[in-house]
């Protein structure tokens, strides 16, 4: 096999496959990233049985062919590479000799015969989504996928599910519930649930260009893939029902005795001042006391006190409540909406996020008994 | 890396591998294996078959060998079968808390993700509590095949949530048949390599392909002859001689069990003399369990000699013929 490329495309498309070179060493043949010419493109190929990448290099085939190299250290070569044209050239022994400028670097590879078949999708749904909405959509919400040593494995995904004309892609880790909902204008053929690894969707994250493109997402019972430019990238789904969060939700939605539309940058930076002396606490408390006269957020440790006014619009009851101050940033750092509406119903009944127009998010946070 | 076994290479298990194949023709594989047996009895190598078996796309002969899955498993880059190994002596939380996040996500090729856990007596109490809820209740296309010595040295909530395979001993005569029809072995030295073995078919091959342990075994004998023929001449001697393999009193004392059991079997000694022979017997079975719980090396093994020479010095002096 022979072919070449400029330095910058071949770091491009290896930062790309590298998101799925495994990160334990279970497998010693995954350690490595293919390259293979099929069609007339060069395709670059690499899994760790959970995510697997196969992206397309920008490049000429000179030769036919096929080689696998180990991913790391064929990265880092390519990475320290003069900014010039690359030719690989790869001999009937798999070793490959890497040439760029006046340096010349050749590294021992192997067949491609024992790598896996990387999974293809042949007969699942598929929907299109713009790029930036889907990346805007993990964003938003993965701030609430458990963390991966919780024993209910359903929660370390999150469920993308399409119903009633909407795509809507949820997290929820015990504590806090985020929906992010997106009207989709082309409509797939049927209602469908998936539960997606947070790892797969946080790479995915990166690998999504922060360009406006077209996102081609197929799903089966088994895998997603996700199809943006030349690259496709396939997640093994999570194998377990989602847990039935719309139980936990629609007693909230139903009653509300306070609702209040506030500055949400305000809110924020009031509740990161306050955070800086309630993290000295285990709970990180912060209390908000919500009237007609406006909105004290305060939080109180050994080391000091903070007291903040925010002037809010206030639509029912008074009502004091606390929360775990992460839990209370973490969604206003993700939302980017100028206003936003909290509502509450008890200082022992969680509280609603949502948009002050339309319904784009959701985010349901329990709150703090205080003592 | 090379596997290459079929059910008919592993010896002397026929009723498992009779249940474990029809589990696969009727697809009633159960979710959670142990297979429990002493090293070298085929534990690995029966999990190893019954894996490919699993993962295997022929359906009617698995493992096949010739299928795209078995070949990837042949060559061990299939991506649905995962074997954790102790590191450092032990299994740790971390290592099964990285098979349970695994193990979620749905198989990559096959129709089921098979994990091995071997030497899974290493696992720390953590971490076999952390194995418990995925053991109960795993996905549906799971299989977790536990090798061990001893399920003694095993949670017994983790016991009681597999289906357990004990590998028996295999018969002296037909390790022996192996070691000589399959294995090319000279009868002489497969008789002395199964004797050696205690029914265990690894171990039978690993000594009978091993010239030091063969060498060593001979000498053993030839000790034990001289001790019997020369007695007090040769006590230091023969001293020395256990002295030097403290860490194959094993091998020397199946080799003296061994001599001893075919005088027992031998129809023409006396009544009298069997009755020596199984004292001697008796003796060694004692210096065996006072080795087994640390007692001096040194003083065992003096006392099982002189026990010994009082034995045969009782045979001499009553006339009898040794």
């Amino acid at each position: 096999m022979i072919i070449t490329c400029e330095k910058d495309d071949l770091v491009n498309a290896l930062s790309i496959a590298e998101k799925a070179l495994p990160s334990k060493n279970i497998i010693p043949v995954l350690n490595n990233i293919v390259i293979e010419t099929v069609d007339g493109a060069i395709h670059l190929k690499s899994t760790d049985t959970e995510i697997s990448i196969d992206t397309v290099l920008n490049g000429n085939i000179i030769d036919q062919g096929s080689v696998a190299l180990n991913g790391r250290l064929f990265i880092d070569i390519a990475r320290s590479l003069p900014k010039e044209q690359v030719t690989i050239k790869v001999d009937d022994h798999n070793e490959a000799s890497i040439k760029c400028g006046l340096s010349e670097i050749s590294i021992k590879g192997m067949g491609t015969g024992d790598f896996p078949q990387l999974p293809v999708i042949s007969n699942g749904m598929s929907f299109n989504i713009s790029s930036t909405i889907f990346r805007d959509m993990i964003r938003q919400t993965a701030f609430s996928i458990a963390p991966p040593d919780d024993n209910r494995e359903v929660l370390t995904g999150e469920l993308l599910k399409f119903e009633n004309d909407e795509i809507m892609l949820v997290s929820v880790d015990g504590y806090r519930i985020s929906i992010r909902y997106e009207e989709i204008s082309e409509i797939p053929d049927r209602q469908f649930e998936a539960v997606i690894p947070g790892k797969a969707l946080m790479e995915l994250m990166r690998i999504l260009p922060l360009t406006q493109e077209n996102l081609n997402i197929k799903i089966d019972d088994k895998r997603a893939a996700f199809n943006i430019n030349s690259t496709v990238m396939t997640a093994q789904l999570l194998n377990s029902k989602f847990i039935n969060y719309e139980d936990i939700l629609l007693p909230e939605l139903s009653e509300t005795k306070t609702t209040i539309t506030v500055n949400r940058a305000d809110l924020l930076s009031a509740a990161e001042r306050a955070m800086l002396v309630a993290k000295e606490r285990k709970s990180s408390l912060i209390k908000l006391s919500i009237s007609e006269h406006g909105m004290v957020l305060t939080s109180n440790a050994d080391i000091g006190k903070v007291h903040e006014d925010i002037p809010i619009d206030i639509n029912g009851s008074a009502i004091e409540i606390a929360f775990n101050g992460r839990y209370l940033t973490d969604p206003l750092k993700v939302i980017d909406d100028e206003q936003v509406l909290m509502k509450f119903n008890s200082d022992v009944s969680p509280c609603i996020i949502e948009p002050v127009d339309g319904k784009s998010f959701l985010y349901l946070i329990l709150p703090v008994r205080m003592g | 890396m090379i596997m290459m076994f079929t059910f008919n290479d592993i010896i002397g298990q026929d009723s498992i591998i009779k249940e474990l194949k029809e589990s696969l023709v009727r697809q009633t594989i159960s979710h959670a294996y142990i297979f429990e047996g002493p090293a070298g009895a085929g534990k690995s190598t029966l999990a190893n078959v019954f894996c490919q078996a699993i993962v295997c796309e022929d359906n009617q002969h698995k493992p096949c060998g010739l299928c795209d899955a078995c070949r990837r498993f042949e060559a061990g880059t299939h991506p649905d079968y995962k074997v954790i190994a102790p590191e450092k002596n032990t299994i740790g939380v971390d290592r099964i808390r990285e098979l349970i996040d695994d193990i979620y996500i749905n198989p990559y090729t096959a129709d089921r993700k098979v994990y091995v856990i071997d030497q899974a007596q290493s696992m720390t109490v953590q971490a076999q509590n952390a194995l418990l809820k995925t053991l109960e209740n795993p996905p549906p296309y799971a299989v977790i095949i536990l090798l061990t010595t001893s399920t003694d040295n095993l949670l017994p909530t983790v016991v009681s949530r597999c289906l357990i395979y004990k590998l028996k001993p295999v018969s002296l005569p037909h390790i022996e048949d192996i070691l000589i029809c399959r294995f090319n072995v000279s009868p002489g030295d497969a008789k002395k390599a199964a004797s050696a073995s205690g029914g265990i078919v690894g171990k039978a091959i690993s000594v009978a392909n091993d010239t030091a342990w063969q060498a060593l075994w001979q000498s053993a004998l030839n000790n034990l002859q001289n001790l019997i023929r020369d007695r007090w001449n040769v006590f230091f001697a023969v001293e020395e001689f256990l002295v030097q393999h403290k860490d194959d009193i094993d091998v020397i004392l199946d080799c003296w069990a061994d001599y001893i059991r075919g005088k027992l079997l031998d129809m023409e000694v006396s009544d009298f003399t069997l009755f020596r022979w199984s004292s001697i017997m008796k003796y060694m079975d004692a210096a065996r369990k006072a080795l087994a719980s640390n007692a001096n090396y040194q003083l065992t093994a003096d006392v099982l000699l002189l026990n010994i020479l009082e034995v045969v010095d009782d045979a001499h002096s009553s006339g009898s013929a040794f």
